[in-house]
């Protein structure tokens, strides 16, 4: 069971997808069979709040608060793939 | 001194060509009438496609090409992905998306510049027909150009077709105009591709806004010649002559952004049937249905179509039945034609009078004349007719066929026929020098007088027909003329009409003539026609026959005696047939609309230019089929810039001269120039009561 707030949003193309953080990484899930949770960063604060969104091209964009308090937000274009979350 | 000369006029019964007992008849149904039907392509499972005035079964129309196919089927199954192999990235996998209940194909890399290739592991047959269903993401918000699919078949062969949706993006060229879906060929295994045609046509969407988020259809059906590519509401229809699509790999590839597709090749039904729903009571002057039900399609030893005319009492009705073996190819109906030939009686050619025969006891001939039009159209012969026994004495009342023999008096004598036509109106005027009513006044027409009183009525079309089937319904199956007297030129059973699906532009209208029906085929496969001096329907190619260097006669000091009277006259009588300006429309061998021109401004301008009208004196032709339209304005230009120098020759008895002959002068001092050659384009004679023959011509220089 994932810690924190789960983010869930319906792409375009139907799959439903699950956002949270579990203390330590965030998570990213897919409701098509068979598929897994993909750890796309570490996150590095403790109280395992983020928002999920996309925009229509399919793009997602996690936003988190680091440990300073800040606002941060990446992004990936490849569905939450592992190693392409970049820093908006 | 004058020629004395005789002559041998043979009158036959009105029956001696012929008379049909049963007419000839012929209908046309052409696809294009279904139109109206509903063919979106969403509407695939059921056979939605039939209208009111006809019931399809197992078949389907095709409005934009006005053809009927047989049903297309596309299961819309699962996609699996281990069925295609990913080239050029990874970023594929399977989705289903929300509303439908199959996997499709996704490509998850939103990055604009990036892109995805995905290439079926098995080949689609040669000339397939496709699906494709398609659901794009939209551009995000800083980018510039909309997500693109592509889709190529006949992968790895060396002639390839790409569907590009919206424009291709060429490296190097000019940012594309992406709004519009585009069509690319290569005919070099992909290693340069060219456009070759885009959706442009009037309410085609802009695929660089729309059709977001939403699954957009792709059909794409290989018909014969041509493309018909539905993409969501709008068709598309793209021809090439001679349309091939190899056998091979298909490759989907999507560009700048996600996307999702589901794509099977499209098979067909394999049999259903249309048929119509209104019934056609036949005309009383046919005596049965048409024994010939044929249809314009695309067929073969595989796809078959097998038209019939059913019957219900007096009604009948044309079906047509579609089948294929092949479950990836359909055939193709475009049109329904049933024809019935017409039954000729053999007649009656009964000898009702013959000059030479009945001489010096029944009939004496006097005051003969006869004139050979200069288009062979109308050519007429004349005379009086002694009778010894009164007017009923061989119950002539028009219509009777007649034939005109001359000879000079010679020992035998050598008949010449000046002309074969028909007794247009006896007239019956009282002489008073003679002692009772025994002279008869005749004039006889060619064939035209016969051809002129009568309409096409229901006549096929000819699209698709040869050239020398097509006169033949005209002169013989309905203008009754005797197949034997119908004489075509060597190419006449060569030359096709072309035929373009849905629309028929050789059918006539029931009430024309076939005087001008003929006009109108002759003129549309570069022919002229006439009837000759014996009765005989003709046909020529490009005009008149070249000279070839051997004159029939030679008008030299010798031939030329006190009767003998010469009128060169320069182009004043001649004018009208005159041109300065010829424009023919037709397709150059890269398969441009090109306006082919020849002219002579001189003859506008230049009062020394010969002809010189001072006026713009021009006809545009199209250009048959297969035709070089450069050469035919040339051909055409030159023989009508020709009319330009006449001359006019009245000589003593010369029936053997006729029209297209030709004539060497060698004198001068007549206004010609010696060394001349000139072709009679008119001919005229006449015997007198007192046996003198004398001959007119009208010749042109050529």
């Amino acid at each position: 069971m994932a810690a924190g707030n789960v983010q869930t949003i319906t792409d375009p193309f139907g799959e439903t997808w699950a956002a949270w953080t579990d203390g330590t990484d965030v998570l990213l899930q897919s409701d098509a069979a068979g598929s897994s949770p993909i750890t796309c960063f570490s996150q590095p604060v403790s109280d395992g709040q983020i928002a999920f969104e996309r925009d229509g091209s399919g793009r997602m964009y996690i936003t988190y608060l680091d440990a300073g308090g800040a606002r941060v937000t990446k992004y990936s274009d490849l569905d939450g793939d592992a190693g392409s979350w970049a820093t908006l | 001194m004058a020629a004395r000369g005789v002559a041998n006029l043979v009158i036959t019964d009105k029956r001696s060509d012929g008379y049909p007992t049963s007419q000839s008849w012929g209908m046309d149904w052409v696809m294009s009438d279904l139109a109206r039907g509903a063919n979106r392509p969403g509407a695939y499972q059921n056979d939605a496609g039939s209208v009111p005035e006809w019931e399809l079964i197992g078949t389907r129309a095709v409005p934009a090409l006005n053809a009927v196919i047989l049903q297309p089927i596309f299961a819309a199954g699962d996609m699996d992905l281990d069925d295609w192999t990913q080239e050029a990235s990874t970023y594929f996998k399977e989705v289903q998306p929300t509303g439908f209940d199959s996997a499709w194909l996704k490509y998850y890399d939103a990055t604009e510049d990036q892109y995805g290739t995905l290439r079926s592991n098995s080949a689609l047959t040669i000339n397939p027909s496709w699906a494709l269903n398609f659901l794009r993401a939209q551009p995000a918000h800083d980018q510039a150009e909309p997500v693109a699919i592509s889709i190529t078949v006949g992968v790895q062969a060396s002639m390839q077709y790409q569907l590009y949706i919206p424009q291709r993006w060429i490296a190097g060229a000019a940012a594309p105009d992406s709004r519009y879906p585009s069509l690319w060929k290569s005919e070099d295994t992909g290693a340069t591709w060219s456009l070759v045609d885009e959706c442009r046509h009037e309410g085609a969407r802009s695929w660089a806004q729309e059709a977001f988020d939403r699954p957009t259809w792709v059909w794409w059906l290989t018909l014969g010649d041509y493309l018909v590519i539905y993409l969501g509401d709008t068709c598309w229809v793209y021809h090439e002559a001679g349309l091939e699509i190899p056998a091979g790999m298909v490759e989907v590839t999507i560009e700048g952004g996600q996307a999702a597709f589901q794509m099977e090749q499209i098979q067909f039904t394999p049999s259903g049937t249309i048929e119509r729903l209104v019934g056609i009571i036949p005309p009383e002057y046919i005596t049965d249905d048409p024994d010939t039900i044929d249809t314009l399609g695309d067929v073969d030893d595989q796809r078959t179509i097998v038209a019939t005319m059913e019957t219900a009492g007096d009604t009948i009705w044309p079906k047509a039945a579609l089948a294929t073996s092949d479950p990836y190819h359909t055939p193709v109906l475009y049109a329904i034609q049933a024809t019935r030939e017409a039954v000729y009686d053999e007649g009656d050619a009964s000898l009702l009078f013959d000059n030479v025969v009945n001489a010096g006891d029944k009939g004496k001939l006097h005051n003969l004349r006869w004139t050979i039009a200069q288009d062979w159209r109308g050519s007429s012969f004349s005379g009086k007719l002694l009778t010894a026994q009164g007017y009923d004495e061989y119950g002539l009342t028009g219509n009777e066929r007649a034939q005109l023999s001359i000879s000079l008096d010679t020992t035998p004598p050598v008949y010449h026929v000046v002309g074969t036509g028909y007794l247009v109106a006896p007239e019956y005027p009282r002489d008073p020098q003679l002692p009772s009513n025994e002279v008869i006044e005749l004039q006889f027409r060619d064939r035209l007088s016969r051809l002129e009183r009568k309409a096409v009525g229901d006549c096929p079309a000819f699209d698709g027909w040869y050239l020398s089937d097509a006169l033949n319904w005209l002169f013989c199956q309905i203008g009754g003329v005797d197949p034997a007297e119908l004489l075509l030129d060597d190419t006449a059973t060569e030359y096709q009409f072309a035929w373009a699906p849905g629309s028929l532009n050789l059918k006539f209208d029931a009430q024309t003539r076939v005087v001008d029906a003929a006009d109108q085929i002759c003129r549309a496969a570069g022919r002229t026609w006439g009837v000759d001096q014996l009765g005989q329907v003709f046909t020529a190619t490009s005009g008149d026959a070249d000279y070839d260097g051997t004159p029939d006669y030679t008008l030299d000091e010798s031939t030329v005696t006190e009767e003998d009277h010469i009128y060169p006259v320069h182009t004043a009588q001649d004018v009208s047939q005159a041109r300065n300006q010829i424009v023919v429309l037709g397709t150059d061998a890269a398969g441009n609309e090109v306006r082919a021109c020849w002219r002579m401004t001189d003859s506008m301008s230049n009062p020394t230019s010969s002809p010189y009208l001072g006026d713009l004196a021009c006809d545009v032709m199209v250009c048959p089929p297969g035709a070089d339209p450069y050469l035919l304005a040339s051909l055409q230009g030159r023989r009508l810039a020709t009319a330009a120098q006449h001359l006019i020759w009245q000589t003593n008895g010369k029936p053997n001269l006729l029209p297209g002959m030709f004539v060497a002068v060698t004198i001068g001092g007549i206004g010609v120039s010696p060394g001349t050659v000139m072709r009679i384009i008119e001919s005229q004679g006449s015997l007198n009561e007192q046996g003198e023959c004398a001959s007119a011509f009208c010749a042109v220089a050529v």
